[in-house]
């Protein structure tokens, strides 16, 4: 097990408690979903997983050390991490900010210099042409890319993703999914991917965990919430990718 | 032309050494504290206000006055110190304001993502936040180099040379070329120090190894410019110093330079330079520090800087001992004597022999077609205006003057003593509190008007020594042949050689030497 959290509580200053008493576990490889509305308590979880955020309770254990004991520092650079927005460094150039972690662990220059080309042939850039580029020079899917990129740089078993895809156009939008699949099928990292979008969840997760107002409403595989959404609310979240799926469905029988 | 530059350009390595010394290290300091204390209010808004609050308070200081308040505030000292203080307070502010303004305008997402890769908050600031709010942090070091250059010339009248000694001379002497000289220098330093630092800028965002190599290379050559004692420009300076040195120790000076000190206008520079011809005819090796501040003289007599100077009597009463009450010309002197020793252990070495007093000069055809002999006779005229340094108004002489004779409605008008008298002559003023032995009451055609009241107090120029020079006789025993040997005429005739006759500084003095029967040697 990569990944375990248990009654992982976050009550912030003045008594809101975004986060209650959350758990879920992710296995070894698989990709875990939590789908919710903006103010759910996602991404206050997605942060505590890697100290972004101290959490007010409750444990989370990576690869079986409880993250408590570990310098939040070097915890980070064992996990990956692409946040909303690329959140690129704009001073540095594509191949400088995949670099950032690896020197930060202290890579000798010529396996950071392979691990780099290595990445880019893996998010679709040519080395050639992008290394060299700054974030400024990039389009939204390219800079998203390099995000990916940056994150998978120190051979990470755990990538993070909050909201990764959401300011991208749509054709961008699935053509990152899908290199993501394949980035986890070639590396074999675990990964927590926070949306609010349930059709993303359903197309890339292994699991799926529903949040509402903090509190996990429901978790289990895509068919499990598919076949039996555990309250009208998760059926609500669900409802779209059906509607959608059906009229697809039906417009290709037409066909 | 050549001719007329010879004279500052010889003076250069010394003031422009100076300026640069003062500028720099001023912005070095300034620096050193800005920077650290900016990243500290960037992420603390409890030290952030206080901050730049107290920074700005520094900036609403005229230049000047910050500069002259660091001599009282030090203790006395002037020269390079109080100038460095205060241009370094100076310096602060922009920086300081640019660095908070800079790291607070990094992106949050950017420095989220920095903690979310695993960089500690040293790194992140060395990596990531300070190179993104580099150019806001580079603007304000220029703007604060920019302004610091420009107020390294007002160090002259605390004592510090610097371009501004060719500014403020020149104005006193109205010797243009030398004023424009200074200005030049002045703007071309900093020109070149701001595109050095936007070379540096540009070279730091672009990583362009070339721009930093020649950035930082100008700036060493400016530093070591600055740094080099400005003998090392003139071999022929050298071997006069060494000379002077070697005698001195004969003449029972203890080896030890005397500094003369002399305020910021021609008659002061005449005395500076006859009592350096003297002390060096006696083998002591002397220097001058010019162009101080009118009290910046003597507190800088009273702690050492400077061993002698010449101030005035009526100026010693009022302002050093705020004496309001006017006890008549002897029992003035010998109070001022015996209260210079017991307080400050300044010897009064006596009187040069003439008087510069304030008088109230009006021009001789208005003082006939008005009818004036007296003062009182100004307060007939309607709205009449009287011009005077902005030293005056503020003494209680003008006070009792204002109200014995009337002249509560008269409108004053503040001005550079370089300039009343011309102002009189051309009659923007009805009248000016003229210096009795300025060369131009005769050569404007003025004339003094009567203080029936005797509100005016003498004006006896005094020979002052300080307690640095009180133990080696030596300084006195030179001086002693000038006491009584300066009258009215000769000074006023040396003064119009300057003012009138545009010669240099020098050439008064020497007249004056021939006079006293001291030729040059």
């Amino acid at each position: 097990m990569v990944l375990d959290v248990q009654a992982l509580t976050k009550t912030f200053p003045g008594g809101t408690k975004a986060v209650d008493a959350a758990s879920f576990t992710v296995r070894e490889s698989a990709l875990l979903a939590l789908v919710g509305e903006s103010g759910c308590g996602k991404t206050t979880t997605l942060k505590m997983i890697n100290r972004l955020l101290e959490p007010s309770s409750g444990t989370v254990s990576f690869k079986g050390e409880d993250v408590a004991g570990l310098d939040p520092v070097m915890l980070r650079r064992r996990m990956g991490w692409v946040m909303q927005g690329d959140g690129l460094f704009p001073h540095f150039t594509v191949a400088e900010n995949i670099a950032v972690t690896p020197r930060l662990a202290g890579w000798n220059a010529e396996r950071t210099r392979q691990r780099i080309g290595v990445l880019l042939e893996l998010v679709q850039l040519d080395p050639a042409e992008f290394a060299h580029r700054y974030p400024a020079e990039l389009s939204g899917g390219q800079r998203q890319r390099v995000a990916l990129a940056r994150a998978l740089a120190p051979e990470p078993p755990l990538l993070l993703m909050d909201e990764p895809f959401g300011a991208l156009d749509p054709i961008t939008r699935d053509s990152l999914r899908e290199d993501v699949q394949a980035l986890r099928t070639r590396l074999g990292f675990a990964a927590v991917l926070v949306t609010h979008d349930m059709a993303e969840a359903l197309l890339l997760a292994d699991e799926i965990a529903v949040m509402r107002d903090g509190r996990i409403v429901q978790i289990g595989a895509p068919a499990d919430l598919l076949l039996r959404p555990a309250d009208p609310y998760v059926e609500t979240l669900l409802a779209t990718p059906r509607r959608e799926a059906e009229r697809v469905a039906a417009l290709s029988g037409q066909g | 032309m050549m001719e007329a530059l010879a004279q500052p350009l010889a003076m250069l390595p010394e003031y422009l050494g100076g300026h640069l010394r003062l500028s720099l290290g001023a912005m070095a300091c300034g620096l050193l504290i800005a920077l650290p204390l900016g990243v500290a209010a960037a992420r603390n808004r409890a030290i952030a206000g206080p901050a730049l609050a107290l920074a700005g308070t520094f900036q609403t200081i005229p230049a000047l006055a910050l500069l002259a308040l660091m001599v009282p505030l030090l203790g006395g000292r002037i020269g390079f110190l109080p100038a460095f203080t205060a241009l370094t307070l100076y310096a602060i502010l922009p920086v300081l304001r640019n660095t908070i303004v800079g790291l607070q305008g990094v992106d949050p997402v950017v420095r989220e993502a920095a903690r979310g890769v695993g960089m500690t908050r040293v790194q992140s600031l060395y990596r990531v936040e300070l190179p993104l709010a580099l150019p806001t942090i580079m603007a304000g070091i220029r703007t604060a180099s920019i302004w610091v250059i420009g107020a390294a010339t007002l160090a002259t009248p605390v004592g510090a040379a610097s371009l501004g000694n060719y500014i403020f001379s020149g104005l006193q002497t109205r010797n243009w070329t030398l004023v424009i000289f200074g200005c030049v220098a002045a703007a071309l330093s900093a020109l070149i120090i701001d595109a050095l630092l936007k070379l540096m800028e540009s070279a730091a965002a672009r990583r362009r190894a070339g721009r930093a190599l020649v950035s930082g290379a100008g700036l060493v050559i400016v530093a070591a410019l600055a740094l080099t004692p400005p003998d090392a420009f003139s071999v022929a300076t050298g071997q006069r110093a060494g000379q002077a040195g070697a005698t001195a120790a004969a003449g029972g000076f203890g080896g030890t330079p005397v500094t003369i000190g002399a305020k910021a206008f021609t008659e002061q520079y005449i005395l500076a330079g006859l009592m350096e011809g003297v002390l060096g005819d006696a083998g002591a090796q002397a220097r001058r520090r010019e162009n101080l501040g009118s009290t910046v003289a003597f507190d800088a007599l009273v702690s050492g800087e400077i061993d002698v100077y010449v101030d005035y009597s009526g100026t010693l009463w009022a302002t050093i001992m705020q004496r309001e009450d006017m006890p008549g010309r002897h029992l003035m002197l010998a109070e001022i004597t015996s209260w210079m020793w017991t307080h400050h252990n300044v010897l009064v070495l006596g009187a040069l022999g003439f008087e510069n007093a304030y008088g109230i000069a009006v021009s001789r055809a208005v003082a006939e077609q008005e009818g004036l002999s007296s003062v009182g006779d100004l307060a007939a005229i309607e709205g009449v205006s009287i011009g005077a340094d902005s030293e005056f108004f503020a003494r209680a002489e003008w006070t009792s003057l204002r109200d014995t004779y009337g002249l509560g409605r008269a409108r004053t008008r503040a001005m550079d003593s370089t300039f009343m008298y011309a102002a009189v002559r051309d009659q923007e003023v009805d009248a000016i509190t003229a210096y009795t032995t300025d060369g131009r009451i005769s050569a404007f055609d003025l004339v003094i008007l009567e203080d029936p009241a005797g509100i005016l107090p003498p004006y006896d120029a005094l020979i002052l020594i300080g307690p640095s020079a009180t133990g080696r006789p030596a300084v006195a025993q030179a001086l002693a042949p000038l006491l009584h040997a300066v009258n009215a005429d000769a000074m006023r005739e040396a003064n119009g050689v300057v003012d009138l006759d545009r010669r240099p500084v020098g050439e008064a003095v020497a007249i004056l030497r021939d006079r006293l029967g001291h030729g040059a040697p």
